[in-house]
């Protein structure tokens, strides 16, 4: 069950969790020297599946649009496709995207600003880099995976950068394929501590890659998650907590 | 993977064979171009050649003449598997006829 989470091709519809499922989002405190981490965790509750075909804007071969927001008027116009309502503060969107056709890039900022990455430059990833993207071939249309997974929640916010690389114009189109949850957020330590030690089994995502910057959180969530450094790790792993 | 068509009425100006809609004659500098049908329609009075031209920025790298006898319509068809063109990374595919004009439309892609 466990080794899909390391596939990049794994399917999203697998890493779609259920309810009495435990995860946890992971947020960057300070990822240079003191490598802290703040995590909040959360127990589904209910979920409903996500989908939705999002057409972009005809673009010309090596055409590239920056970094922006997903609107229901278009790219960077009306409202968000992802705004989430301060009444549901504990509602949180899984999904991967699926790119059509094959050779249209793919870069995430999240939070918007910055981007998402694996890499470890000191120049952050601009959209068009030969680095931090997924295209169609990674992440089809029809079967979004693992490489595009995103979530969302309340004070979140996600911008995607596309580019052509087909030889033809051609109407992009990305495949929103998830789920939505209502989720219990456990702000229980000791139930966090187990998590984190393996005792409780826990999805634990990362959130926005391994971005550094600030993120921010619905006020019902300020104060209820915990701060894990690596002392803090090896005292658990090592017994205690 | 996107297939594509290439639509040209070719004279005896050479003109470029680019994908429809709006792309570029020239291949990207990672994929080659794969044509693998061909149909070609010759609407002058008389005999005809068309030729087309593969280039490597100004210079002509091959060229490929096919003479057609009379008016009519003459196809050549493959496989998207066992393409008849291949046109390589970064070359750019011409054609010019000998006389006005010759009606060209191609099925490729590029990978």
């Amino acid at each position: 069950m466990e080794a899909p989470y390391y596939d990049l091709k794994a399917p999203i519809r697998s890493l779609i969790l259920k309810e009495n499922m435990n995860f946890a989002l992971i947020f960057p405190l300070d990822v240079r020297k003191r490598m802290e981490f703040e995590l909040y965790f959360f127990r589904v509750a209910r979920v409903a599946p996500l989908e939705r075909v999002y057409v972009l804007p005809e673009l010309a071969p090596g055409e590239l649009k920056d970094f922006t927001y997903l609107g229901e008027g278009g790219l960077g116009a009306g409202d968000d496709i992802f705004a989430m309502s301060d009444e549901r503060p504990y509602r949180i969107l899984h999904f991967g995207v699926g790119v059509y056709p094959a050779n249209v890039k793919v870069w995430r900022q999240q939070p918007s600003g910055f981007t998402v990455t694996g890499w470890s430059r000191r120049v952050p990833t601009k959209a068009g880099d030969p680095v931090d993207y997924f295209d169609g071939n990674l992440s089809p249309f029809h079967e979004p995976t693992r490489a595009s997974e995103t979530v969302m929640w309340l004070k979140g916010s996600v911008y995607f950068a596309v580019r052509n690389d087909e030889p033809v114009a051609v109407t992009p189109k990305l495949h929103i394929l998830g789920a939505g949850y209502d989720a219990w957020l456990i702000a229980d330590k000791s139930l966090a501590d187990k998590m984190v030690k393996g005792v409780i089994p826990c999805r634990f995502i990362s959130v926005g890659g391994l971005y550094e910057g600030q993120y921010t959180v619905p006020e019902e969530w300020v104060g209820k998650g915990f701060k894990y450094s690596l002392s803090d790790v090896q005292n658990l792993i090592r017994g205690g907590g | 993977m996107v297939e594509f068509n290439i639509f040209a009425s070719v004279g005896t100006t050479e003109v470029d064979l680019a994908p429809h809609p709006r792309g570029s004659p020239t291949v990207a500098s990672d994929k080659r171009r794969k044509i693998y049908a061909m149909v070609l329609s010759n609407t002058a009075t008389g005999a005809n050649t068309l030729t087309l031209r593969i280039y490597s920025g100004a210079t002509l790298e091959a060229s490929f003449s096919i003479h057609l006898p009379s008016p009519g319509a003459y196809s050549v068809v493959g496989r998207k598997e066992e393409p008849i063109l291949i046109v390589p990374p970064g070359r750019t595919l011409k054609a010019i006829a000998s006389a006005a004009s010759v009606e060209v439309l191609m099925a490729g892609f590029d990978e």
